[in-house]
C-alpha cells in the first residue's frame, strides 16, 4: 500500500522544488517557460498515475480530459477581456470531471485491454468532435486572446500573463495536487482503489461496489487532468483538437512508466526527465546530427529504460518492501464484539448452464454459529452452490434467505455487505500489501461507502477489528509482513482474517485446507471450530478426515441434488450416501 | 517581485539597443554593435511525419539562397536554427517559444501545418518577432489575425480557391461539386472557390466532405457520378491526394467529369499518380514552366544542388529569403530595428520564380495564378489565369 | 440503389483489408498477451516493401511472394530482439516499448525511403474497371484485393483447423494458460505467431499499396481501426476479428453516406455500443 514517501524521496522532491523556485532568478525567459510546461505535464501525469498506478485503470485516452480543461478556458474567456482564473480553473475541472463521469460510466464497465482500447476510442471520438465541428474553432484550433487573471471582485490579485507569476502559480498547484492526490490515495477511499488495482474480485467479495469506486477515481483523475489542461491553455492562449489525440495520451503514459507507476512522485520525475531528454535530443547545438534522428534516439532510450529499469526512476529511490514497520495494535475482545453468526437457507434453489443443471432444487437450512460442511464428488455442484449463496452467480430459480431476509438476485457486494464473506480455492488476497493492510481494507468494508476521505472517523474501531482478526486467525506475529512473503498456509489464514475483519458473520470457505500439511490442517481446523463461537462457517472440503472432525452438520450434494443433510454421524449412516459417494470411506471408519 | 524585470521585455531592450545603436552610429553606414553576431533565422518546419517532404523542400531552398549569397544577407552573416515541428499543434507553442526565447532567433519562419501556424503566429504577435509564414494557408493569418510583424511568402487558402473558381468560370464550367477533407484548409479553399464560381454564374451542386485524414473515397465518387456535374473541384494533399486522383481515374470519371483543384492536389504527387493524373487541371501561384529568367535560374541551381527540381514549397522558401533580404537591406542589416525591418518587408516588391511578388496590406502575397494540366507526371502550364491577384483582407485592420 | 450497392462493395473490401491487419493483432494479444502498438508500422513496412520490390520485379504479386516471407523473417527478428522480453510483463511496459518502436520505425522509414508519397503500379492486366452505371466504374484491382484477403483468410482457417500449430493457436485462443499446460514450447509458438502477425499486417499493406499510394505514417490509422476491430470482435478471436472487421467496414462506408457530419465518430460509437452489450466483444472468451 502506498506509504508516506521515504526521507530520500522527500529530499529529492524538496531539492527539485528549491531548484524550481530558483529558475526565474537564475534561468532566462525560456527556462521559465520550459519549466512551466514541465510543471503542467507533471500535474497531468500525476492525475494519470492516480488512475493507472493507484486504481489500476490503464487509460489510453487521458488526454481527452486535458483537452476538455484547455477548451474550458476558451469557452469561459470573453473575447477581449481576461477571464477570472478563480472561475475558469474550477470550471475546467468541472467540465473535465463531468466528461469523465459520462465517459467513465461506460468505460469502467470494461477491464484490462478492453478498457485501454475503449478509452483510446473515446479520446479519438472527442478529437473528431472538436476537429470536425465548429463548436470551438474547428481543426485549426482557437485563440484565447487575453490570458486569465486571479481577481476578487474588481481587484486583480495575480496577472497570469506575467510568466513568472504564472510559473509560481504552477509550482504551487503541482505541490498542492501532489499532496492532495497522495492524501486521497492514502485515505480509506484510496486504500480501496489500491486494493482494486491488485485484486478487484477480493474487494467485491468483501462488499465494496468497485464500479462506483473506479468511476469516482476516473472522475478525480479526469478533473485534475482538466486542471493541467487549463494551465496548458493559459501558457500560450492556444487550444487545438490535437490536444485530445492518442499521441498526447501515449506520451503521458510514457512519462508515468518512466517515472514509476503507482508512486505519484515518480511520474513527476518521469515528466521532468522525459521533457529534458526530448528537448536535448531535438537541439542541434547540443547533440549535433542526432537531432535529425531525435525520435529514433528517443525510441532507443525508452526501450533501454523499460528493459533496464522496469520500475522506473522511482525504483532507484524506493526499495521493494517485504515488511513495513507500523504501530502496535490493540485488539478488541470477543466479548466486546458480541457478534453472532448468521443463518442461511435455500428454497428450491437451482442453477442451469445451458442444458446442464449444476444445482437442482436444493432446499436446506444452515443454522447459525455452527460449522457446516458441504461435500460431494467432483462435479456435484458444490462450488456452484456456494457461488449462488455468495451472489457470484445468479440462480435460475429458487430463493436464498440470510437471517430471514431474501437476498436472491442481489449483487455480490450487496450480499457481502449483509455479512456474508467468502474465500476461494485459489487464495484471494492482495499480495503486495502487508497482512495488516489486507485486513485494514477488509475492516473498511464495514463502512463501504466510497466517500470516505478521512481515516479518522472509524480509525479506532477498524484498527481494533484488524488486530482481533489477525489474532483470531493466528497471524498476530506476521502483522507487518507483506502477503507475498507469507507461507501458503498463512496466506489462507490471512484470507480468513480478512473475512473476520470485514465483519462477515457467515463465512463460506472454499477448500480452506487445500495444499496444507497435517500440522497446518490441525491448526486451521481448530481455528475454524473456534470461529464458530461468533460466526457461522460453511466449508467446502475434500479432506474427509478434517471435515468430519470439524463440521457440526454435513450437506451432501450429488449431481446437483441434495442427497443428505444432518450431523456427521447421520450422514455417515445414510445408506444413500454410502451407496452414492462415501462407500469405502464409511466402511473404513467404525460407525460411532 | 522579481517579475518586475519582465516589464522591461526583451523586445523593449532590443528596440532600445537598436535605437541607441543607430543614433550613435548615424554617420556611419553600418552600426558596429549589431554586426558582431550572425542573424539567427528560426525554421519551425516538419522534418518528420506526413509533411516532412514540404519541410525539406522549404529548407533546401532557403539554404540554397543563402549559399548563393555566401552565407550573408545585407552584409550580415545568417545562421539557420531548425526545429522539427512534427506538424503537431499541441507542441507548436512550445517549439516556437524554444526558438524565440531559447535560441533567441531574430526572424522566425515556417511552418507547413495551419494549426502549427496558428500557435506560432499567436506567439509572434505577442513578442513581436518578425515572422514569415512559408506555407500554412490558414486565412485568418492574413485576414482577421493579421499583424504588422507577420508575413506570408506562400498563399492563403481562400486566395487559391478564389483564383481556381475564376479559372473554372472562364473555362465555361456551369455546375460543379466540391469535395475535400472536412478541416479548415479544405473548407477555406472550397469557400474561396464557391465565392468566385457562383459570382461568375456557376452553380455548386453539392459540397461533399470526408473526415480528415480519411482516404476512403469510393462513396463520394459514387455520389459525384450520380450528381453529374460539369466538373469537380477537389482539394487533398500528400498521400491522400495521390490516392484520390488514382481512385478518380480508376472509377473512369475523368473522361466525363473533369477533375479540377488547387495546385496542392497534384504538387508533390505528380510522379506518384503517374498516368492516372492525366488531364487533372489545377490552379496555383506557381508552375514548373513559368517562363521567366528567375524561374529558369532557380530551377537549374536547385537541381544542381539537390538532384531534384524544386516545387512550389521550395519557391515559397526561396521567396521568404528574398523578403528577409529586402528587409535587411532597408535597415542596413540591423535586424534589431524591427519596425523598420517589418515595414520594409511589407513594401518589398521583387521578381520571384513564380512571377512578380509583392505583399498586400495584410501581408499576403499579391501574385499570379497559373492554370496547369497534369500530363504523364508533369504539371504543364496552360495559361496565366490571374495576374497580380490579391486575397481578400477581410477583418484586417492594417493599412497599406 | 447504386450507392448502396457500391457502399456494400466498398465496406466489404475495406473490412477484409482491415481484417488482415486486425487478425495479426488479435493473435498476438490472444496468444502472447502482448499489446502491440507498433502493429501499424508493419502495415507500413508491407507498403514500402511492396514499393521497393515492385520496382525490381515489376509486378505486385511477385513482390508479395518475396515480401511476405521477408516480413515474416523481420517479425521473427523483432520478436527476438524486443518482444520476448515483454512476456508476462504488465500492459504498461508493453505499451511503452511498442510505442518506442513506432518512433524508431518512423525514423527509419524516413531515412530509408524519404518523406515523399510514392505509388505502386497496378499490373497492366488488372488495370481495367467494371462498369457499374453510365458514369461510374469499379476498379478490378479492388476486387482482386478483396479476393486476396479472402484467400489469406482461408489459408488461416486451414492452418488453424488442420495443423499442429493451429491446434496450439486454438488452445491459446480459448485460454492462454492452456498453451503452457499443454506443454507446448511456447517460445517457438510465440515467435511464430508474432511473425505471422507481422506478415499478415505487411501483406495487407502490400496488397493495398497500389490503391492507397505509399507515404509516411500510412500505418497509423490502420493501427487504431485494427484495435477497434479486435475489441469489437473479442480479443484473441479470429472469427471475431473477421466479423468485426466487416462490421466496421460497412459501418464506415454507410456512416459516410448517411451521417457525413459524424462519419468519424460512427465506428467508435459502434464499438462503445458493442462493449456495453457485451463487455468482452462479440466473440470474446469470458474474462
Amino acid at each position: 500500500m502506498l506509504t508516506r514517501p521515504r526521507p530520500l524521496v522527500l529530499a529529492v522532491l524538496a531539492a527539485l522544488l528549491v531548484a524550481a523556485l530558483l529558475i526565474p532568478h537564475l534561468g532566462g525567459a525560456y527556462a521559465v517557460k520550459f519549466t512551466t510546461r514541465v510543471l503542467v505535464s507533471a500535474i497531468f501525469v500525476l492525475s494519470l498515475d492516480f488512475l493507472i498506478g493507484i486504481t489500476g485503470l490503464v487509460s489510453f485516452g487521458h488526454a481527452m480530459f486535458f483537452g476538455l480543461g484547455a477548451y474550458a478556458l476558451y469557452f469561459v474567456s470573453p473575447e477581449s477581456q481576461a477571464a477570472n482564473a478563480l472561475i475558469a480553473y474550477p470550471a475546467a475541472m468541472v467540465l473535465a470531471g463531468v466528461g469523465a463521469a459520462v465517459i467513465g460510466a461506460v468505460a469502467v464497465l470494461t477491464r484490462g485491454f478492453y478498457f485501454i482500447m475503449v478509452t483510446l476510442a473515446f479520446g479519438q471520438m472527442l478529437f473528431s468532435l472538436f476537429f470536425d465541428t465548429k463548436i470551438a474553432g474547428g481543426s485549426d484550433g482557437a485563440y484565447i486572446y487575453v490570458k486569465p487573471e486571479v481577481a476578487l471582485g474588481s481587484i486583480t490579485l495575480l496577472d497570469l500573463d506575467d510568466r513568472n507569476t504564472f510559473f509560481y502559480v504552477c509550482v504551487a498547484l503541482l505541490v498542492l495536487v501532489y499532496v492532495a492526490l497522495l492524501a486521497l490515495a492514502r485515505a480509506p477511499f484510496g486504500r480501496v482503489l489500491q486494493g482494486i488495482r491488485w485484486n478487484e474480485g477480493r474487494l467485491t467479495a468483501l462488499g465494496f461496489n468497485t464500479y462506483v469506486y473506479k468511476l469516482l477515481s476516473f472522475v478525480v483523475a479526469g478533473a485534475f487532468a482538466g486542471l493541467a489542461g487549463v494551465l496548458y491553455a493559459t501558457i500560450d492562449g492556444y487550444v487545438t483538437p490535437d490536444l485530445f489525440g492518442w499521441r498526447q495520451s501515449g506520451i503521458a503514459i510514457m512519462m508515468v512508466v518512466l517515472g514509476g507507476v503507482g508512486t505519484l512522485f515518480g511520474p513527476i520525475l518521469g515528466a521532468l526527465s522525459f521533457s529534458i531528454v526530448e528537448e536535448v535530443l531535438k537541439t542541434e547545438s547540443l547533440v549535433g546530427p542526432i537531432a535529425a534522428n531525435w525520435s529514433l534516439a528517443l525510441g532507443i532510450l525508452l526501450i533501454a529504460a523499460v528493459l533496464g529499469a522496469p520500475r522506473g526512476i522511482a525504483g532507484w529511490l524506493e526499495p521493494k518492501r517485504a515488511a513495513v514497520a507500523a504501530a502496535a495494535l490493540v485488539a478488541t475482545t470477543r466479548e466486546q464484539r458480541a457478534a453472532k453468526g448468521k443463518a442461511i437457507e435455500t428454497e428450491s434453489l437451482s442453477r442451469a448452464f445451458g442444458g446442464l443443471i449444476a444445482v437442482n432444487d436444493v432446499t436446506v437450512r444452515l443454522a447459525p454459529n455452527r460449522v457446516h460442511g458441504i461435500i460431494g464428488p467432483n462435479g456435484a455442484g458444490k462450488t456452484t452452490f456456494i457461488n449462488l449463496l455468495s451472489g457470484a452467480l445468479r440462480s435460475s430459480s429458487g430463493h436464498i434467505r440470510l437471517d430471514g431476509e431474501d437476498i436472491t438476485g442481489l449483487p455480490q457486494h450487496a450480499i457481502a455487505r449483509r455479512g456474508l464473506g467468502r474465500s476461494y480455492q485459489r487464495t484471494n488476497i492482495i499480495l503486495p500489501f502487508t497482512a495488516r493492510e489486507n485486513c485494514l481494507i477488509a475492516a473498511q468494508a464495514r463502512h463501504p461507502e466510497p466517500m470516505r476521505f478521512s481515516a479518522r472517523r472509524f480509525l479506532k474501531e477498524e484498527q481494533a477489528e484488524v488486530a482481533y482478526a489477525l489474532k483470531a486467525a493466528g497471524l498476530a506475529a506476521r502483522t507487518d509482513t507483506t502477503a507475498a512473503h507469507l507461507s501458503h498456509g498463512e496466506q489462507r489464514q490471512l484470507e480468513i482474517a480478512m473475512l473476520i475483519a470485514s465483519g462477515a458473520r457467515l463465512l463460506i470457505l472454499d477448500e480452506p485446507l487445500g495444499g496444507m500439511g497435517p500440522e497446518e490442517t490441525g491448526r486451521v481446523t481448530a481455528l475454524l471450530r473456534d470461529l464458530s463461537a461468533d460466526h457461522t462457517v460453511i466449508l467446502v472440503e475434500h479432506d474427509m478426515d478434517a471435515i468430519f472432525a470439524a463440521a457440526d452438520t454435513l450437506t451432501v450434494l450429488v449431481e446437483g441434488r441434495l442427497l443428505a443433510h444432518g450431523s456427521p454421524q447421520e450422514v455417515r449412516r445414510d445408506p444413500e450416501v454410502r451407496k452414492a459417494y462415501l462407500g469405502r470411506f464409511a466402511e473404513s471408519e467404525p460407525v460411532a | 517581485m522579481p517579475t518586475s524585470a519582465s516589464g522591461l521585455t526583451r523586445r523593449n531592450l532590443l528596440v532600445m539597443a537598436g535605437a541607441g545603436a543607430t543614433s550613435l552610429a548615424l554617420p556611419f553606414p553600418r552600426p558596429a554593435i549589431a554586426q558582431a553576431q550572425p542573424i539567427k533565422v528560426g525554421l519551425l518546419l516538419p522534418y518528420s511525419g506526413t509533411y516532412a517532404q514540404l519541410g525539406e523542400a522549404i529548407t533546401r531552398a532557403m539554404e540554397l539562397y543563402l549559399k548563393q549569397h555566401d552565407g550573408k544577407l545585407a552584409g550580415r552573416e545568417i545562421t539557420f536554427i531548425k526545429v522539427d515541428s512534427e506538424a503537431s499543434p499541441p507542441k507548436a507553442a512550445e517549439l516556437t517559444t524554444k526558438l524565440v526565447d531559447g535560441e533567441k532567433v531574430d526572424i522566425l519562419t515556417g511552418p507547413v501545418h495551419s494549426g502549427v501556424a496558428m500557435a506560432m503566429t499567436k506567439i509572434a504577435r505577442e513578442v513581436g518577432v518578425p515572422t514569415i509564414d512559408t506555407n500554412a494557408g490558414a486565412n485568418a493569418i492574413t485576414r482577421q489575425l493579421c499583424a504588422k510583424n507577420v508575413f506570408r511568402s506562400s498563399f492563403s487558402n481562400g486566395q487559391v480557391g478564389l483564383a481556381t473558381g475564376k479559372a473554372m468560370v472562364e473555362a465555361g464550367i456551369k455546375t460543379a461539386v466540391t469535395f475535400t477533407w472536412k478541416y479548415a484548409a479544405g473548407e477555406e479553399m472550397v469557400g474561396g472557390f464557391n465565392e468566385t464560381f457562383t459570382k461568375g454564374g456557376g452553380k455548386v451542386l453539392k459540397d461533399i466532405t470526408v473526415p480528415f485524414p480519411n482516404v476512403e473515397f469510393q462513396a463520394a465518387l459514387a455520389e459525384i457520378a450520380s450528381l453529374k456535374p460539369d466538373a469537380v473541384y477537389s482539394f487533398f494533399a500528400g498521400g491522400g491526394a495521390a490516392k484520390f486522383i488514382k481512385d478518380y481515374a480508376a472509377a473512369n470519371l475523368q473522361a466525363s467529369i473533369p477533375l479540377w483543384g488547387p495546385g496542392f492536389l497534384t504538387d508533390g504527387v505528380e510522379k506518384a499518380v503517374g498516368s492516372a493524373g492525366n488531364g487533372v487541371k489545377t490552379v496555383l501561384h506557381y508552375s514548373d514552366d513559368v517562363d521567366n529568367p528567375e524561374n529558369k535560374a532557380f530551377r537549374a541551381a536547385f537541381n544542381d544542388a539537390y538532384k531534384i527540381y524544386p516545387d512550389v514549397y521550395a519557391v515559397q522558401g526561396w521567396d521568404a529569403m528574398q523578403l528577409i533580404e529586402h528587409g535587411l537591406k532597408a535597415v542596413g542589416g540591423d535586424v534589431a530595428k524591427r519596425d523598420e525591418f517589418c515595414a520594409a518587408m511589407g513594401q518589398a516588391s521583387f521578381k520571384s520564380p513564380r512571377g512578380p511578388f509583392r505583399l498586400s496590406s495584410s501581408h499576403n502575397p499579391i501574385q499570379n495564378f497559373y492554370l496547369r494540366e497534369l500530363k504523364d507526371g508533369n504539371n504543364v502550364l496552360v495559361k496565366t489565369v490571374a495576374t497580380e491577384f490579391a486575397d481578400l483582407t477581410t477583418g484586417c485592420k492594417l493599412s497599406a | 440503389m447504386d450507392l448502396v450497392l457500391i457502399q456494400i462493395l466498398n465496406g466489404l473490401q475495406y473490412g477484409l483489408l482491415i481484417f488482415l491487419a486486425a487478425s495479426g493483432l488479435t493473435l498476438v494479444f490472444g496468444i502472447l498477451g502482448i499489446i502491440n502498438l507498433s502493429h501499424g508500422s508493419f502495415y507500413m513496412l508491407g507498403a514500402y516493401l511492396s514499393l521497393t520490390l515492385t520496382s525490381y520485379t515489376g509486378d505486385i504479386f511477385l513482390s508479395l511472394l518475396l515480401g511476405i516471407p521477408l516480413a515474416f523473417a523481420f517479425g521473427m527478428l523483432i520478436e527476438w530482439l524486443f518482444i520476448r522480453h515483454l512476456y508476462g510483463r504488465d500492459h504498461l511496459q508493453q505499451v511503452l516499448l511498442t510505442f518506442a518502436l513506432i518512433l524508431i520505425f518512423n525514423d527509419l522509414q524516413r531515412d530509408i525511403w524519404g518523406p515523399r508519397p510514392h505509388s505502386v503500379p497496378i499490373p497492366s492486366y488488372l488495370a481495367a474497371s467494371v462498369q457499374l452505371s453510365d458514369v461510374l466504374s469499379y476498379p478490378v484491382y479492388r476486387l482482386v484485393v478483396a479476393g486476396f484477403c479472402i484467400f489469406l483468410a482461408l489459408c488461416m482457417v486451414y492452418v488453424i483447423q488442420h495443423t499442429r500449430i493451429g491446434q496450439m493457436i486454438r488452445a491459446g485462443e480459448s485460454n492462454r494458460e492452456m498453451v503452457e499446460v499443454l506443454g507446448i514450447d511456447s517460445r517457438l509458438l510465440f515467435r511464430f505467431v508474432f511473425a505471422a502477425g507481422v506478415a499478415l499486417a505487411a501483406a495487407a499493406g502490400a496488397i493495398a499499396s497500389p490503391i492507397d499510394s505509399v507515404y509516411p505514417g500510412i500505418g497509423e490509422p490502420v493501427l487504431i481501426i485494427s484495435f477497434v476491430v479486435v475489441v469489437i470482435g473479442g480479443i484473441g478471436s479470429i472469427k471475431g476479428a473477421f466479423f468485426g472487421a466487416l462490421l466496421i467496414g460497412l459501418a464506415d462506408a454507410f456512416g459516410k453516406v448517411f451521417l457525413p457530419e459524424f462519419a468519424s465518430v460512427v465506428v467508435y460509437a459502434l464499438m462503445a455500443a458493442v462493449l456495453i452489450a457485451s463487455p468482452g466483444g462479440m466473440f470474446g472468451r469470458a474474462s
